[in-house]
């Protein structure tokens, strides 16, 4: 019980397994939609293009929290917008308009860190540490994560026949486009959000792991949400008490317990996983 | 007609097949640089079954996704029952070819028709009984009522056809838009929807699919349209579907009879299957 209680007296861990409750749930549920829509790429140029807006503002308005959340906002919409519109308005698919945008914009946005007037510590937005969050992250982590999760619960519907077939939808009337972008926009805040606790570069494997790992074990999309945010959450949770104990940066370790879970049902899922479709076939 | 057919509402009456007419007339559309159809005309009603059969690239999937709004013409208008087409409406279900289909999303065959009802329910209203009674019924009209429980990526290509139109029954569609429902499927699962499909035509909805096997043509549909960006020729399988408009809508170095058997040629007299 130690194991559990003993960094429970540090305030600053008790904050951080707040917010990794909230972002490991948040970023479960919402990966449900990113597995269904098989759009883990566009998250992953998402990710990356926060950096430069990070730098932006940091260069314009000092270094701040407030200023970071701003520039990684208006990045993000920058390429996550600007990859629809060329798309739409060229013979370019999305996802190559992606990659060009956010290779362009990561690389831009390390070189504007480098040059920032103040001594910006890059890993920290690479990799996140959460045991610096402050009460202003926590509050913004909880608000992001109430509302996306409010209007992904009150949009289910519309958005599961969206996912599943976009023309279909269309044809019955759902908003196809509106949906979209209310999809991107909760995403890029959801992700701006997780920043804090892993970093840009690892939020991609909270964003898409926890309901990869329940799509292994499930056939119901009902389950996918609630199972993603549940795994998020544990993993999380889990991630931070060890990653303690062990001195390893809480970051990593939080990608690394999902990793491990997803790997187990990989292996052992009793419908997909490899070692039981093998097991069964000696049987059979 | 088979009684769950009959069980299932149909949005308005049909007893006058006249007054529920679709109308197409000079569609134009064009996508960036290619022209895709050009000035199409065609007008048909509701208990019709309606093939549209061109070569590759013909606009067949063009034209089918125009009648379901998700194509914006560059001129002329399709209008249904006196009213232009609204971009959506619920009397018009359309049905994606099967290969661009996300099979493995998880979904059972009752969520799928279930799909159907939304746009009755809006985007938050629980199912009452009476939507629970439509879906079965149309489960049961597709002969599906046994796999209600079952993942769509578990059925045969046949069966997930008759699934998506069991979908199109649980909307109350009036006007069933299916492109290729043939495609891939084995000899009886084709018997079968061809049968079908009859039904529901002989029933007051209307078919319109676009096909691409000839030697079955007259077996399945009533009306035809061979299209090739324009509409080549338009009218009863029986006084439209000859070799003289077939060479003009495919060109004269096309095998017509390729695969298919010595006494389903095209140009056979035809039994409609309304009856």
């Amino acid at each position: 019980m130690d194991w559990i209680t003993e960094p429970l007296s540090y305030e600053h861990i008790r904050r951080g397994l707040i917010i990794c409750v909230l972002v490991g749930f948040t970023n479960g549920y919402l990966s449900a939609f990113i597995v269904l829509r098989k759009s883990a790429l566009q998250v992953g140029s998402l990710s990356h293009s926060l950096l430069p807006g990070i730098g932006v503002g940091i260069i314009l308005f000092g270094l701040s929290q407030a200023s970071a959340f701003a520039g990684a906002l208006v990045a993000a919409l920058i390429v996550g917008l600007g990859s629809l519109l060329v798309a739409r308005s060229s013979r370019l698919g999305q996802e190559t308009a992606l990659a060009i945008l956010f290779t362009t914009a990561f690389a831009a946005g390390l070189l504007l860190l480098e040059f920032a007037p103040v001594n910006v510590d890059i890993d920290h937005y690479l990799f996140g540490n959460i045991l610096f969050a402050t009460d202003a992250d926590l509050m913004t982590v909880f608000w992001v994560s109430a509302l996306s999760l409010t209007l992904l619960t009150l949009l289910r519907r519309p958005i599961i026949v969206m996912l599943f077939e976009p023309d279909a939808a269309r044809a019955l009337g759902i908003p196809v486009r509106t949906l979209n972008y209310l999809l991107l926009g909760l995403l890029i805040l959801v992700l701006i959000s997780t920043l804090q606790a892993v970093g840009c570069l690892l939020a991609l494997g909270l964003l898409v792991t926890p309901a990869a790992t329940v799509y292994l074990l499930t056939n119901r999309a009902e389950v996918l949400f609630w199972g993603g945010g549940l795994v998020g959450m544990s993993a999380a949770a889990i991630a931070l008490i060890t990653s303690h104990h062990l001195n390893f940066s809480p970051g990593s370790t939080i990608i690394l317990t999902l990793g491990a879970i997803f790997a187990l049902a990989f292996l052992f899922s009793p419908r997909h996983g490899i070692i039981t479709s093998l097991q069964n076939r000696r049987k059979s | 007609m088979p009684q769950e057919l009959e069980d299932l509402p149909l949005p308005h009456d049909c007893g006058s097949p006249s007054r529920h007419e679709l109308r197409v007339s000079g569609l134009t559309v064009r996508y960036s640089e290619t022209l895709a159809l050009h000035s199409v005309d065609l007008n048909t009603y509701c208990g019709r079954c309606l093939a549209m059969v061109g070569p590759n690239g013909a606009g067949k999937s063009t034209l089918i996704k125009s009648m379901a709004g998700l194509v914006i013409p560059e001129s002329g208008e399709i209008s249904w029952r006196g009213k232009p087409l609204a971009r959506s409406t619920t009397e018009i279900a359309y049905l994606a070819q099967r290969r661009l289909v996300d099979w493995h999303f998880p979904l059972t065959v009752r969520g799928l028709v279930e799909m159907g009802r939304f746009p009755h329910l809006g985007w938050w209203r629980k199912f009452r009984n009476a939507d629970h009674k439509v879906v079965d019924n149309a489960l049961e009209a597709m002969r599906l009522t046994d796999l209600a429980n079952r993942q769509i990526s578990a059925l045969s290509g046949g069966q997930q056809q008759r699934a998506f139109v069991a979908r199109a029954l649980a909307q109350e569609a009036h006007v069933l838009l299916l492109d290729e429902p043939f495609t891939g499927l084995d000899r009886p699962s084709q018997e079968l929807l061809t049968e079908l499909l009859g039904l529901l035509a002989s029933g007051g909805r209307l078919i319109i699919a676009a096909h691409h096997d000839l030697s079955s043509v007259a077996d399945t549909f009533d009306e035809v349209l061979l299209l090739n960006q324009r509409a080549i020729a338009f009218g009863k399988v029986t006084e439209v579907f000859n070799g003289e408009n077939l060479t003009a809508c495919f060109g004269k170095n096309y095998d017509f009879f390729k695969g298919t058997q010595k006494n389903h040629r095209p140009v056979s007299s035809h039994t409609s299957i309304q009856g």
